[in-house]
Formats: C-alpha cells, structure tokens, sequence
C-alpha cells in the first residue's frame, strides 16, 4: 500500500465488484420474474414435489420457533410499553399499542427475520453447494434454466407459507402482550379483545401480510441469488449463506421502511 | 413426502387460514355491519387537537367518530362531520332486552334534543393535547356568530359551544384590554405633581389649618394603596375574572384620592401646620413609593398573564395535565412576575 | 467457416480455434487449436490441475472463452444465442467428475429427469429407458436409493447413466472411472465401446486410467500446466513409442508415476 495508486485502483475495483452486484441482482430478479410468470401460464411445468417439500421446510417446521420468539416479543413490547404508559395512566390505550406495532411492524418483520435465518439462508446453502458440486452446470447443460427449477417452487412455498406463518407471529404476539395485560394489570380477556377492535383497523392487519408478501419474496429472492453467486470453493458456501441473511434483512428493513410510508400514504388517501 | 409431513403441511396450513380470517373477523368486518347516523356541526375557534377518528362521546359515552373535518374559510368557519354508531342508543321495551333505535328515530331524538339545548363541545383528551367532542345538554346556549342555513348540511346539525380553553381565553383577553387601557403614567405624573404642589405649599403660612383633613386623606391613600397590595398578592388563578374590577377599584380609589388630596391642598392654611410638617412629608414621600412599586408590580402582573395566554395557546394540554407547576399554575405565574 | 466447409465438407465434431480460457483475468489454456472428428473418442490427459476440466465446461458451452472460438458441428457455441445454445447442447451427454446427481432426487428421478423435461416420452417408456440405463452400469435395483446413501463410485456410473440417457450424439466424461475398481472400469469401457458401434456418438473424456485410455481412445490430447496448451496430441499408442516430448513418454509407459504440479489431489 505504499502507491497511492493502489488505493484508487482498489477503490475502483470495488466499484466494478458493486455494479457486477448489483446487475447480477437485476438480472437475477429479470430471471425469476419470467420463470415465475412461466409457472404461472405452464403449472404442470411447475415441479410440485419440491413445491411441496419448501412448504414443509418454510412453514410448519418454522412454527415452533416462530410462535416462540413472537410470542416473547409480544411480551417485551407490551411489558416496556406498559411500564411507560402506566405511569400517565394510559393503560387502556396499550392494547392499541401493542395490536398496531405487532400487527403493522414487529409482526411480520421478525416473522421474517426468522424465516431469514431458516429459509434463506438454506436455499443460499442448497444452492451453493449445488454450484460447487456441478448440479448447476448439470441442470445448465441438460437444458433446464436453473431458476425454474431452484427457485420456483422456493419463490411459491414462500409466498404461501410466509403470509400463514405471520399470521400465526401476530396471533401469538398478541396472546404474548394480553399475558403482560392480564398479570401486570389484571385486564380481563374481553376488555383487551374490545380495546384492541377499537385502536386497531383491519387494514393494520392486511397491511403487515401484505408485507410479509413482499419479504417472502426478497428472502427467497435474496437467498438463491447468493447461493447462485457462491464461489468455487468450500467456504464459498458458508460465506454465501451468511451474507444471504445480511443481505437479506437489509432488504427487508429497508422495504420495511419504504412499505411503512407508503402505507401511511395511502391510508393519508383513504381518508 | 412421507403421510406425517403432508398431515403436518395440512394442519398449518387450516390453523392459519383460520386465525387469518378470525382476526379479520375480529378486527373489521363487525363494524361494517353496524349502522351508521351522522350528524354534523360548524365551529368558529381553531380545531387544533382534533382529527379525523377523534372519539364523540355522548355524555361521556363514546358513541361514534370525527368523520370529516373542513374549512368554510370565507366564513371563516369550521364544519365538522362524525360518524355514530347508533347501536348505543336503545329503547326499553317491558319485559324484553333492550333494542337499538331505528336511524330516524336518532335523528328526530337528536333534533329534539338540539331544541332543549343540545351542543357540541370540544374537550381535552388525556395527556396528548388530543381533544374529543362531547354532546351535552347546556342551559345558556348562546347563539351561532353565522348562519347555519348557508352552508346546507346534508346531516343533522348540532349546534356547538366554545370549548373551555376558549372561553377562557377570551375572558383573560377581556381583562388584559382593561388593564392597558389604565394610564398608569397619568396616575403617576398626577401624583408627582401633587407632590409637587405639596412642597411648594408647606412654605406657606396656612398649612397648618388643614393637616387633620390631609392626615385623613393619607389614610385613605393608606388603604387605596392596600388595596393594590392585595390585588398583586392575590390567588390570580382563583380571581381571574375579578382582577380587572380591582384593578380599577383601586385605579378610581388612587384617582379619586389624588383629586382631593388636590383640593384639600389648594384650601390649606400653610402656617398653622409647621410642626407636623416633617411627619406628613415623609408619609407623602412613602406613600409615592409604594404606589410607584404598587404600579410596577401590576405591570409584571399583566406580563406574567400575557405569557400565560400563550403558553396555554401552544400547549392547551398543560392546563388539565398539572404536571409543569411553575409555568401552567396562574398562582405561580403571578409569582414569577413578583421576583423579576 | 465457409472456407473451412469448403476444405472438409463434413465439419468436425468439435473444432477449436485460438481458445483462450481461464476465470476472471488468470489464463489457464492459452491459444488451442484442434479439431475431432465425428465419431472418435478422445482423451484429454494432462496433470491435474492443469485445465482439462475446464476445457471441458468451455467446449459444452457453460462459461464464455477470454478468446477464440468453438465449433460444435460447425456451429459456434460462443456466439450463439440462447436459442440456439440450447439446440446445440440438446445433443451433450455430460458426466460430470464429482458426478452431480441432484440431491433431492432419487437415482431413478435423476436418470428420468433429462427425459422429463426436454422430451414427451410417457411415463412408462421414461420407465423403461431408466431401468435400461441403469443395467447398463449395474445399478439395477438401486433405483429408489438417494444419492447420499450411494457410494462415490457408484454416483460416478449414475452420472455416466445419466449422460447417456438421451441417447446424445457428443459425450463428455470427466474422470468416468477415477476412483473406481479395475472390473467396473473395464465395464464403462466396454459400454463406451458399444455406445460408439450403437450410435456413432463422438466421445471426449478425462481420464488418468492408461489401460482404459489404450483400450478405448482413438487419439490423446496431453496438456500441460506450465505450457498453458498442448504438449502432444495423436494415437496412444505412438505418442507412447514417438512422442518428441519425454514427459509425455514417461507419463504414457509408466502411467500413475508422473509428477503432478498440484499438491492435492484432484478428486476425492
Ligand atoms: N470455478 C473456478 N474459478 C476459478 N478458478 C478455477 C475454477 N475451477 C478451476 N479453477 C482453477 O483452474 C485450474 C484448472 O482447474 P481444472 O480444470 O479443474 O483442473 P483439472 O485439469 O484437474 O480438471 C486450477 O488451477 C483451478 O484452481
Ligand atoms: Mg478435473
């Protein structure tokens, strides 16, 4: 590093890695989209085994740990919320609270951190190691686009199972904010059910499993892409999957953000 | 895939399609099926703190939800739409459960009502600076500053009431009008010429004669001047539609004083008071302190009551809230203008 | 190409021209040239590590040479587009060296999954091909078996299976026999000895077997590490006896003993 040049030439270098990123990802995204598009018009050519199996992995299987950390962030929530509120006497606005940042926000986001660190991480993982060992060449070479047989039927798993299993996070999240409810300040079952119809709109609902929509398809998005983009050799793989989930819930916090807006923009329209 | 798995797949997949549409169910659609009456009211003060979805209570009942807020703004008026949900209202019938009102019967009700004095009423809600509107039966309604056919509500119109924080307003204006209108610097130039006028004549030769006249005239000052003294000590936040009256009292009282005190001077025989001319003299000096100071401290009086009406202006919840002591309490604000 | 079709009315099978490959900027082949006929088998031999692998990927079309051309049948691979790439790699069979069977599929799946998906076989005859491809390898009976639960030999002739499944005119064996016993190797020879009588497929392959070489290959290619290209290329037989290249000699009379330039080994 004694030439300056060096640095500028590395700086440059970066900045060819980052554009070959980022026209990768475009380009990936251009891929599955017209694969998606072709299941859609040929569903027989959708191959509805591994469809079924990503189901199984990405949904049922992510329940137990799923309803565990949403229903401990249901207590938390409500826990820090409670010991906030109480103080100016605004305990019956908490079912609210906790209803709208479940139901909108932490809800499907942690749903989908979880689903991150399950799901996409191990398509990235399933993927890379089908690189290195040539199952990706082979697909190639006998004719099969790769993304229509890899990530197709992850892409359809994820977005049935997501929205389902965040449905299960808000449901379980509440329960988790009720228990706080019920034994810090001893608010009966029908009190918390009536409070929480009247703070939060349905919309708040349809709006955080639409979200989720969204996130199953940057998961999947995000997890196959680095799996395709592994290296050659064996820590590739490892390397690949871990930054398939930072990737990944960067995306998904920013899209959090961006759909968070828009949303209120929305609603801003609905009046 | 093995019978477990598919069992498993089928059972998440009917859990959480259930859940899905049961937390529909539970959040939205039994609103939908509820009837809806609506009525509507003009107001002319500014609606800071409302919102759409504002509650609406009746009698402290919620009862529906601001449904629309708009501005008139060549009338300079506000119209505000909210929404009922009838189902509140019920009739009794003998013997069976109570049944909701049918949604002419609301509006006949509530037209009725508006006859007997029916009004709307913005209230504070909680700690947010939130306000709600309240319906309520009020006896001296006074009457609208427009007119309501103008504007063609399409729903029933409700009249409204200037909420608290406007009354008060207005009356604490009322009172700051007053208090600049008092030429303070008149009263005290008046006072020095007096004084004035005072040590020209002790000179003379007739003083004398009228020292028990001006030693009663003293006196009164003495009590006009406590007069003052109590106003500026006293409970504003309690007084505060009463400070005004004071404060002119004791205006008149120095005036009147004043004037007397110029006649009776005028009338004195200045030789016959020469040995009491020390004592009156420093009582005369004594008595335009504490008038001056007097003065002064009504000056602060007014600025400590200015910054009242803009605190409350920018913050109308600090009023209920109680919670900033040194700037909300009117006692305290009094306070404050004494130390400066 | 018109000349050349001009020269040799038939065109070559396969046909390199000033081929440069390699990954990112490092150059591993620098500047081949060579062309094989319809019909031969071919061996590329050369230390490991020296590029025959990745010849191979270059010539079936899945990475792009930094120079030069390849003629499949007298049709570039390098400049087709993606249409006409698919037509032209519809006629591979390729065996990969660590074998690529798909792992979520069981070794019968694997066989019928080219038949599947680029063909409107029904499911019987799909059936009946797979078991016929299995024989051919004696894997019958192994049909339901994953490929985890395989050995690494008996993956390598799932994949050579797998190659052969439709029938395809150009085959591409990378290391068929390494790693496996003498008799089985024996037996992928005599099936690539059929395959050419049935169906006159050219074969290239990678191998370090020198019985197998001699028993099966029309003509070697030797490359090498430090030249970047080729060292020799003709008969086993003569290069044996003839080669201007000692190492070349050594490396076909003595087999196994040659010195490789790579520290590990190139297969498991
Ligand atoms: N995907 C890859 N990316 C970068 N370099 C590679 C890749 N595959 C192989 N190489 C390198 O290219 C050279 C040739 O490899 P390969 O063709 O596999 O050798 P072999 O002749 O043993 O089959 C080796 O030095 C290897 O490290
Ligand atoms: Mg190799």
């Amino acid at each position: 590093m004694k030439n300056p040049a060096d640095s500028i030439i590395q700086c440059g270098d970066m900045a060819f890695q980052l554009k070959d990123e980022v026209v990768s990802l475009i380009s990936f995204v251009g891929d599955v989209t017209a694969a998606l598009w072709e299941g859609i018009r040929h569903p027989k050519r959708l191959r509805w085994k591994d469809f079924l199996f990503y189901m199984n992995t990405c949904g049922p299987d992510g329940v137990p740990i799923t309803i565990m950390i949403s229903a401990l962030m249901g207590v938390v929530l409500a826990y820090q919320a409670e010991v906030q509120s109480h103080k100016y006497g605004a305990d019956n606005f908490l079912p609210m609270v906790i209803g709208c940042t479940i139901l909108r926000e932490l809800g499907p986001l942690m749903v989908a951190i979880v689903a991150t660190g399950r799901s996409g991480s191990a398509f990235a993982a399933e993927i890379g190691t089908m690189k290195i060992s040539e199952e990706l060449d082979a697909l190639r070479t006998m004719g099969i686009r790769p993304t229509r047989f890899l990530v197709v039927p992850k892409m359809w798993a994820m977005l049935f199972m997501l929205p389902l299993l965040t449905v299960i996070g808000d449901f379980v999240g509440c329960a988790g904010g009720y228990m706080v409810m019920r034994s810090e300040l001893g608010m009966p079952l029908d009190v918390f059910l009536r409070l929480t119809r009247q703070g939060v709109a349905v919309k708040y609902f349809i709006e955080g499993v639409l979200k989720s929509v969204v996130f199953a398809y940057i998961i999947t998005m995000t997890g196959c892409w680095r799996g395709f983009r592994t290296g050659s050799d064996a820590i590739a793989v490892g390397r690949s999957t871990t930054s398939a989930v930072v990737t990944s819930i960067l995306f998904i916090v920013l899209t959090d953000a961006f759909l968070a807006k828009l949303f209120t923009v929305f609603y801003g329209w609905q009046g | 895939m093995n019978d477990n798995s598919k069992f498993k797949l089928g059972l998440f997949i009917i859990l959480a399609t259930a859940v899905f549409f049961a937390a529909l169910f539970i959040l939205g659609t039994m609103d939908r099926f509820k009837e809806k009456a609506h009525i509507s009211t003009l107001v002319s003060e500014s609606v800071q703190g409302l919102s759409v979805g504002s509650s609406v209570k009746y009698q402290g009942v919620p009862i529906g939800n601001v449904s629309e807020i708009m501005i008139y703004p060549t009338d300079n008026v506000i119209r505000i739409d909210m929404e009922i949900n009838i189902s509140k209202f019920k009739v009794q019938q003998a013997g069976q459960a109570p049944v909701t009102i049918p949604i002419e019967a609301f509006n006949e009700h509530v037209a009725e009502a508006v006859k007997k004095g029916l009004c709307c009423r913005m209230e504070l809600e909680g700690i947010t600076g939130g306000k709600y509107i309240e319906l309520q039966m009020v006896k001296d309604t006074s009457p609208p500053e427009y007119d309501v056919k103008e504007f063609g509500l399409a729903y029933t119109y409700v009249p409204s009431q200037p909420s608290l924080i406007s009354d008060l307003r207005g009356s604490v204006t009322a009172i700051l009008a007053k208090l600049e209108s008092i030429d303070y610097k008149g009263i005290s130039d008046r006072t020095n010429a007096v004084l004035d006028s005072i040590n020209e004549r002790v000179n003379s030769p007739k003083f004398d004669e009228t020292i028990d006249n001006v030693n009663a005239m003293v006196n009164e000052a003495r009590k006009s001047i406590e007069n003052l003294e109590k106003l500026t000590g006293s409970d504003v936040k309690d007084k505060i539609d009463t400070i005004s009256q004071n404060v002119s009292v004791a205006v008149n009282a120095v005036e009147s004083l004043t004037k007397s005190v110029e006649l009776e001077i005028k009338a004195i025989e200045f030789g016959k008071i020469a040995e009491n001319f020390r004592s009156f003299l420093s009582t005369a000096i004594r008595t335009s302190k504490t008038l001056d100071e007097t003065l002064f401290n009504v000056d602060n009086g007014v600025d400590a009551l200015i910054e009242l009406i803009q605190y409350i202006d920018s913050d109308p919840a600090s009023l209920i809230q109680g919670k900033k002591k040194p700037k909300t309490d009117a006692d305290d604000a009094q306070g404050d203008g004494k130390k400066r | 190409m018109a000349d050349n079709n001009a020269a040799n009315p038939a065109p070559a099978a396969i046909e390199v021209r000033d081929l440069s490959i390699g990954y990112g900027s490092r150059v591993v082949l620098d500047n081949l040239n060579f062309r094989i006929e319809p019909g031969q088998i071919v061996t590329i031999l050369g230390g490991s590590g020296c590029g025959k692998s990745t010849l191979l990927k270059h010539i079936i079309g899945l990475y792009k040479p930094l120079r030069g051309d390849i003629l499949i049948n007298g049709r570039s691979i390098v400049t087709a587009d993606e249409q006409e790439k698919r037509s032209i790699m519809s006629e591979f069979g390729v065996a990969y060296q660590g074998g690529a069977l798909f792992r979520s599929l069981n070794l019968a799946e694997n066989i019928a999954l080219p038949m599947e998906e680029l063909t409107n076989w029904t499911r019987a005859e799909i059936r009946k091909r797979v078991s016929e491809k299995l024989a051919l390898v004696h894997l019958n009976g192994f049909e339901k078996y994953m490929p985890s639960d395989l050995s690494g030999g008996m993956i390598k002739r799932a994949a050579f299976a797998r190659a052969l499944a439709l029938d395809p005119k150009l085959l591409f064996f990378d290391e068929p026999s390494a790693g496996l016993d003498p008799l089985t190797s024996d037996m992928l020879d005599k099936v690539i000895l059929e395959i050419r009588e049935k169906t006159h497929a050219t074969i290239m392959m990678v191998t370090h077997e020198l019985p197998s070489i001699f028993r099966v290959s029309d003509r070697v290619i030797m490359l090498s590490a430090e030249k970047k290209g080729i060292v020799d290329d003709g008969s086993p037989a003569y290069l044996r006896d003839h080669s201007a290249d000692e190492y070349v000699r050594t490396f076909l009379s003595r087999g196994g003993t040659y010195k490789s330039n790579s520290t590990e080994p190139d297969h498991a």
